[in-house]
């Protein structure tokens, strides 16, 4: 060795040496001041001049900008302090006093006086209102005692802080002055008149079950002073977290629950930081916020309750408003972020916080969003409200609290198993953030004027007789956009669900659907939509329709900040059908139909509840939706394969389109002569009707010019028997037996047997489709008995645009006889009212007094006793 | 005819004045006896409603100003059933349907005393006195719950003081008494109502510029030099610090007053607000076409108001011409000048009336004013013409002017009363159609209620209802179209067939509730959540 080595020694000499050498520089790096919990070391005294130090001055970065110079000051109160020992173990948060100088200007901003209670349990008193001409000085401390902390913190054990850096969790909370410690704006908590004034404004308990430093309840009362009498304001806040899991603290001040303003409520969660929850306001001097020690929502085990109700111990408590919001990791990525978030609003029928306690009837408002893909954006949402009585008790031991709510494990399961009413289900294209998906949550006027009071209609009606959708929009105070739900989303309804809610992949879009939806509208870019309905009324999708505004009608920038709701205008793009078999695609300039093997279901499929239900739908999605654009209706048309024939009709012009259970027509305009091999036919330019009926049977016909027949429906006409007053069903069946649409007035007239002349009893106007029967259905109310003579005169309405004008008139009569009414006509007039003597007969004798009294007196002046 | 003065009155029959003046009270309180039993306690009438809600209101709040319901026009009527109601612990109710009414007939004695201070002559205020409870529009507006009860009371008062000024004999001292007996007068009437009060200052305006044009058109004519009179610039001065009164009391005093203002949101809307109250109502003309089933009977029920209206203009003219011809005592001078005032006022309005202007109804508010005065200038030239009468033939004219009246009072009721035998809009509701409506109410907070084809129930039920808010209930037109409930009754289904109404048919609801007269019925669900 040493002969490979002849030096070896020496060099081992010479490394000791460097090693002795480098060491005090190592040692100089180590002689930067030792940083605890965002303190540095400055310096000890003796402030009451015994010749031993008593307070242990600090230099911090209160502002968290990486700069230490503020103070903390450490005033020893049961004379331990040994300045022997490292500095750190001096902070003493056990006995001493704490004085938080901002700014190192000798001004106190925040003190906590820490002192021990009973059962070795801690108490931190801290105080933010600070006299001015405060001084160090045992007197200090007595004079403290006399003032209301503003936040009183109590342990339920003996430790604030471990030496391993374990945080104590199991702590009461008593905060007495106007910070925000819960859900709520500033601006609301200026309206509940906090002050100081030794009343708990707040009770927070916190606990943590196993003692691992994760809290696991958070449990807030928001007290209401009773002279505000409010009972709408929410007032219980409790979150738990269900894996213990919850982000530990990491200390920023010596005082591990004390920082400068970071989180505020919940918008940044502890989860995520770790950041003390207890914000002060260096500069305003003055305790701001209490944040969540349990998040509420960045997590992915927890629930939490937001109720108008204060909670008690040891009792059964109801809970409403949102009991509970809970959120789940679906995926079992344990990341933190939720896949499921459930929010279930509850109110008990006449709850006295909600409509005043009005409500009629219980009702649970539930918001159920879910994560398909994983991308940590919600994906799809089903908005519902039933009617479910809450009858479930869930046991908090650890808080002795009782309270009815659906439980955090079945919560999922109980939603998916109940009958809902009415129900929006929400796929959100391009992702969406927050709680779950807010767009098309079910909107407070639905759920209180349709669903609880009964009102007729949910929502206003637009011109063309549809739904104004426009209400569930989110972003409900836009009145001037016209589109009814926000761009990148897609929301159908059902309002008259009355049944479990069901999903299923449409055939031909491939897109998750709600079986049984009214509509869908899917909002793609903000001017361009994709109207889905059900035609033949059979439950699934099978019409297309993509519009867009045209661009003299969108909003311009002026337009889009006034609240006038602009004249707005839209442009068909292409249509797709899928009837009887048949997949039907129109644009502009043509019609193609094609025979498809296609189905409209082609998966059933449920809201997950666990992961395997999750991993289970993401495999069927997977499965079915292989077009990489549903918004292109023609890439529906050409995926699907034809089986027979396709028809292809060039037409720019095609109007009358109807659609209904299995039959499919237009009109169309032919101006080139054609060839339609699939139809063995050759069309001369003109126009023609197209139709697909229920016998599966595709036609097309030179366009005949309407022509109506009509009768009346003898199976609806009383034979006898009607009398006067009495409502007479009279149903007039009219049959156009031309291919083009009419417009018809019809005017019914009575004539009765004495000669009173023909009156005209009623006028109307009804739409005739070509090759279709309808029927008028009128009242006829006969004023008088006798023979009556009813005619009806049915003519084509004058200045409508046909495309083939002709002659359209036609007139019915019948004769009915009209027995009289036994209504009793004579009622009294003369004795209105029993009250008064003076009823019936004493009205006119008093009449006739009162007119004789009238001549009586004139005769007396006209006996010339009183001179003229 | 008239070129001598005309004789004063001799000594009365003292014994005689004082058994008249018990008999004109009696005679009131006759017509008001009638008109309240004719319609029972069932009275169903907005004005009535209204004030009576207000009042119950303030009662409620001890206060006028912070009670939740404030009437635009005034506070001073409520303040009165407030006192009344306190010292007798009455009801409301009775106070507004028994007391008031039977009180006002005591109005009798003040009309009497302010016709007898300006025509001079006890036979002419009697004469007028029962001319005006034979007027069934002063009945009506005197009898129902409305400020009217107290408004033509200070109004009388107020004419009894301006006479008493004009008339001549006063020291400076008494009329000092007076003229600030007449500004008292004049505030109760502003706290009462400050459009007739508004619309007072606008007669006296008028009356003024009247004044002025004639003594000047007769110095002109008669080439005589004018007479300074007392009447003439009083008038102005009177103008003037009514006007400034009404100011300070709709602005300083009660402010609520300057909503009725700014509602009528134009400047020749507020002036007509000034002179006539201008409020939307329906069109008084076609208006007797609808409730009247024979609107050619209507022109003999109100026959009396043509008399007078007719006989006053008459009259009128036989005193300007009298005026042109010789020189006129200020007294009259002063009732020539009200006259125009009013009748101004009147013509006014019932041009704007046929113009459509504002679609007021605005005659109807100011008839009662040419009503009393035409009674007053009647009674006065008719009292005149009478003197020159030979004795044999006044008899038979009395006896004929006593056959008139006998008519006009048998006739009149039934126009106060809108009777219901002969008219359609009804002011009163049968205690089956309460007690039904009631019904509803009480078992349904907030139920929306279609209550027949105008707003004779809803009204009715809410003046007997007062404490109930538009919370607890709703009527059908006024707020939605989709009522929880329908009400008929027998009387209602009377009414629609009288016009000829198709007969509204329930047959396909439920029949919740009857008490043999009067139905409630549901609505059978229209959605799965309606109950």
């Amino acid at each position: 060795m040493q002969r490979l080595f002849p030096h070896i020694r020496f060099s081992g000499l010479l490394i000791a040496i460097l090693v002795f050498v480098l060491l005090p520089v190592k040692a100089q790096d180590t002689n930067e001041p030792l940083t605890v919990a965002g303190c540095q070391f400055q310096e000890y005294r003796d402030l009451d001049n015994n010749n031993l130090d008593d307070t242990l001055y600090l230099l911090c970065d209160f502002d968290l900008v990486g700069e230490y110079n503020h103070q903390l000051i450490i005033r020893d109160r049961d004379n331990d302090l040994d300045i022997q020992q490292p500095w750190p173990a001096n902070l003493d948060d056990q006995d001493d006093i704490w004085f938080f100088d901002h700014g190192n200007d000798g001004n106190y901003e925040l003190i906590i006086d820490f002192d021990r209670q009973q059962f070795n349990s801690l108490r931190a008193r801290l105080y933010d209102e600070i006299p001015t001409d405060l001084d160090i000085s045992p007197e200090l401390w007595n004079a403290l005692d006399t003032l209301n902390p503003s936040v009183t913190m109590t342990t339920l054990s003996d430790f604030w802080m471990r030496d391993d850096g374990t945080i104590n969790h199991n702590i009461d909370i008593v905060v007495d002055t106007d910070l925000v410690a819960a859900f709520i704006s500033e601006e609301e908590v200026q309206n509940l008149n906090f002050v100081r004034d030794g009343r708990p404004d707040y009770t927070i308990r916190v606990r943590d079950i196993d003692d691992d430093g994760r809290p696991d309840y958070d449990w807030r009362t928001l007290n209401i002073h009773e002279e505000l009498e409010l009972n709408s304001f929410v007032q219980t806040y409790l979150a738990y977290n269900a894996a213990d899991d919850e982000t530990t603290i990491t200390p920023l001040l010596p005082f591990p629950y004390v920082s400068t303003i970071t989180y505020r409520y919940n918008t940044s969660s502890p989860a995520a930081t770790g950041q003390p929850p207890i914000q002060m306001d260096w500069e305003l001097g003055s305790l701001e916020w209490i944040g969540e020690f349990v998040t509420t929502r960045g997590n992915d085990n927890q629930w939490f309750i937001y109720s108008r109700f204060p909670l008690e111990p040891g009792q059964v408590n109801p809970a409403n408003f949102e009991a509970p919001f809970a959120y789940y990791n679906l995926s079992e990525d344990d990341d933190d972020i939720p896949e499921l978030a459930i929010r279930h609003v509850y109110y008990a029928a006449y709850d006295p916080s909600y409509l005043e306690g009005d409500n009629p009837k219980t009702v649970n408002e539930i918001r159920y969003s879910w994560d398909q893909n994983n991308d940590n954006q919600w994906d799809y949402k089903l908005g519902l409200i039933g009617s479910h009585v809450v009858n479930n008790i869930v046991s908090l031991n650890e808080v002795d609290l009782r309270i009815n709510i659906p439980s955090y494990d079945t919560l999922p399961t109980w939603v998916r198993d109940n009958d809902w009413d009415l129900v929006t289900f929400v796929s959100a294209e391009d992702g969406a953030r927050g709680e779950g998906i807010y767009e098309w949550d079910v909107p407070p006027q639905v759920t209180e004027n349709y669903y609880l009071f009964g009102r007729e209609n949910p929502l206003p009606f637009e011109d063309d007789g549809q739904y104004d959708l426009r209400a569930l929009r989110y972003s409900r105070t836009i009145t001037d956009d016209p589109m009814a739900i926000d761009p990148g989303f897609r929301g159908e309804y059902q309002f008259e669900l009355n049944d479990q809610p069901e999903l299923y992949i449409n055939g031909i879009d491939q897109k998750v659907h709600l079986y049984r939806a009214e509509r869908s509208i899917w909002n793609l870019d903000g001017t361009t939509n994709i109207e889905i309905t059900d035609g033949d009324s059979d439950g699934y999708f099978d019409s297309w329709v993509k519009w867009a505004l045209i661009p003299s009608a969108q909003p311009t920038a002026e337009e889009a900040t006034s609240l006038d709701t602009p004249d707005t205008e839209t442009e068909v793009l292409e249509q797709l059908y899928f009837i009887n078999g048949y997949l039907i695609y129109i644009d502009g300039t043509q019609i193609e139909i094609k025979p498809v093997t296609q189905q409209e279901n082609i998966a059933t499929v449920e809201m997950p509840t666990t992961n395997a239900e999750w991993q289970t739908l993401n495999e069927t999605l997977a499965l079915h939706q292989t077009i990489p654009d549903s918004s292109d209706l023609r890439s529906l048309f050409d995926y699907q394969e034809s089986v027979g024939d396709v028809v292809t009709l060039n037409t720019t012009n095609h109007t009358q389109l109807s659609i209904d259970e299995a039959h499919f027509s237009s009109i169309v305009e032919i101006t080139e002569t054609q060839n339609i091999p699939a139809l063995g036919t050759t069309l001369e330019p003109g126009y023609y009707f197209l139709l697909l009926d229920a016998n599966n049977t595709l036609e097309i016909k030179p366009l005949e010019p309407a022509n109506i027949t009509a009768h009346i429906d003898a199976d609806v006409l009383p034979e006898s028997g009607i009398v006067q007053y009495d409502f007479v069903p009279l149903d007039v069946v009219i049959d156009n037996t031309g291919f083009e649409d009419v417009v018809l007035e019809i005017a019914v007239y009575t004539q009765f047997d004495d000669d009173t002349g023909s009156v005209l009893y009623d006028r109307d106007v009804v739409r005739a489709g070509g090759d279709s029967t309808i029927t008028y259905e009128t009242l006829w109310q006969p004023f008088k008995d006798g023979t009556a003579t009813l005619r009806f005169e049915i003519r084509a309405v004058e200045d409508q645009e046909r495309l083939l004008p002709s002659d359209v008139s036609t007139s019915l009569e019948t004769v009915i006889t009209v027995l009289p009414s036994d209504f009793d006509e004579s009622v009294d007039l003369l004795s209105l009212d029993d009250r008064l003597a003076f009823g019936g007969v004493g009205v006119p004798i008093l009449l006739l007094a009162t007119a004789v009294f009238t001549a009586a007196f004139f005769i007396l002046l006209f006996l010339n006793r009183l001179d003229v | 005819m008239f070129e001598t003065q005309p004789t004063r009155p001799q000594a009365y029959d003292k014994q005689l004045l004082n058994w008249l003046l018990i008999l004109i009270v009696i005679f009131a309180g006759l017509r008001y006896s009638y008109t309240i039993s004719r319609l029972g306690m069932t009275i169903a009438d907005y004005d009535t409603f209204l004030l009576s809600k207000v009042t119950f209101r303030i009662d409620e709040a001890d206060s006028i100003l912070e009670a939740t319901r404030a009437y635009d026009h005034g506070y001073g009527y409520q303040s009165f059933l407030i006192f009344l109601k306190e010292m007798t612990g009455l009801e409301l109710h009775t106070l507004q349907l028994l007391v008031v009414p039977l009180a006002t007939s005591l109005t009798s004695l003040v009309a009497f005393m302010s016709i007898k201070m300006i025509t001079g002559s006890a036979y002419s205020a009697f004469f007028a006195t029962i001319l005006l409870y034979l007027q069934p529009d002063f009945i009506f507006v005197t009898w129902r719950g409305s400020h009217e009860s107290i408004d033509w009371i200070l109004v009388l008062c107020m004419i009894f003081v301006l006479a008493r000024t004009v008339k001549g004999d006063l020291r400076i001292r008494a009329a000092w008494r007076y003229v600030l007996l007449f500004y008292i007068l004049f505030f109760g009437l502003v706290s009462s109502s400050t459009f007739i009060t508004t619309s007072l200052v606008g007669v006296i305006l008028l009356a003024f510029l009247f004044g002025v044009f004639i003594r000047m058109a007769r110095s002109i004519i008669r080439n005589v030099q004018i007479r300074p009179i007392n009447s003439g610039q009083r008038f102005f001065y009177i103008g003037v610090l009514s006007i400034i009164i009404i100011y300070v009391h709709m602005f300083f005093i009660y402010t609520v007053t300057q909503s009725s203002l700014d509602a009528v949101g134009s400047v020749i809307g507020a002036f007509l607000y000034i002179i006539f109250g201008v409020e939307q109502s329906a069109n008084a003309y076609g208006y007797v076409d609808r409730t009247w089933l024979n609107p050619q009977g209507y022109l003999l029920i109100n026959s009396i108001t043509w008399f007078i209206l007719l006989g006053g203009f008459s009259s009128w003219l036989v005193m300007v011409w009298r005026y042109f011809r010789r020189s006129m005592d200020d007294m009259h001078f002063f009732l020539m000048c009200l006259y125009f005032g009013f009748g101004t006022v009147f013509a006014l309005a019932i041009i704007f009336d046929l113009g459509g202007l504002f679609s007021g109804n605005l005659q109807v508010r100011v008839i009662i004013g040419i009503m009393v005065v035409s009674i007053i200038v009647l009674s006065h030239v008719g009292t005149l013409f009478l003197n020159f009468i030979a004795p044999g033939y006044r008899r038979g004219i009395m006896l004929a002017i006593s056959l008139i009246l006998f008519m006009f009072s048998m006739l009149g009721p039934i126009k106060t009363t809108l009777e219901p035998l002969v008219n359609q809009r009804w002011v009163f509701i049968a205690r089956d159609e309460l007690l039904a409506t009631e019904w509803i109410v009480n078992r349904s907070n907030g139920a929306v209620i279609w209550g027949g084809m105008d707003g004779r129930i809803p009204t009715g039920t809410r003046f007997y209802n007062l404490d109930w808010t538009e919370d607890d209930v709703l009527f059908y037109g006024e707020t939605r179209t989709d009522p929880n409930f329908y009400m008929i009754s027998n009387l209602e289904r009377l009414r629609w067939l009288r016009v000829e109404r198709p007969l509204p048919q329930f047959d396909n609801e439920n029949l919740v509730y009857t008490n043999g007269d009067s139905q409630v019925y549901r609505p059978l669900p229209q959605t799965p959540y309606q109950r």
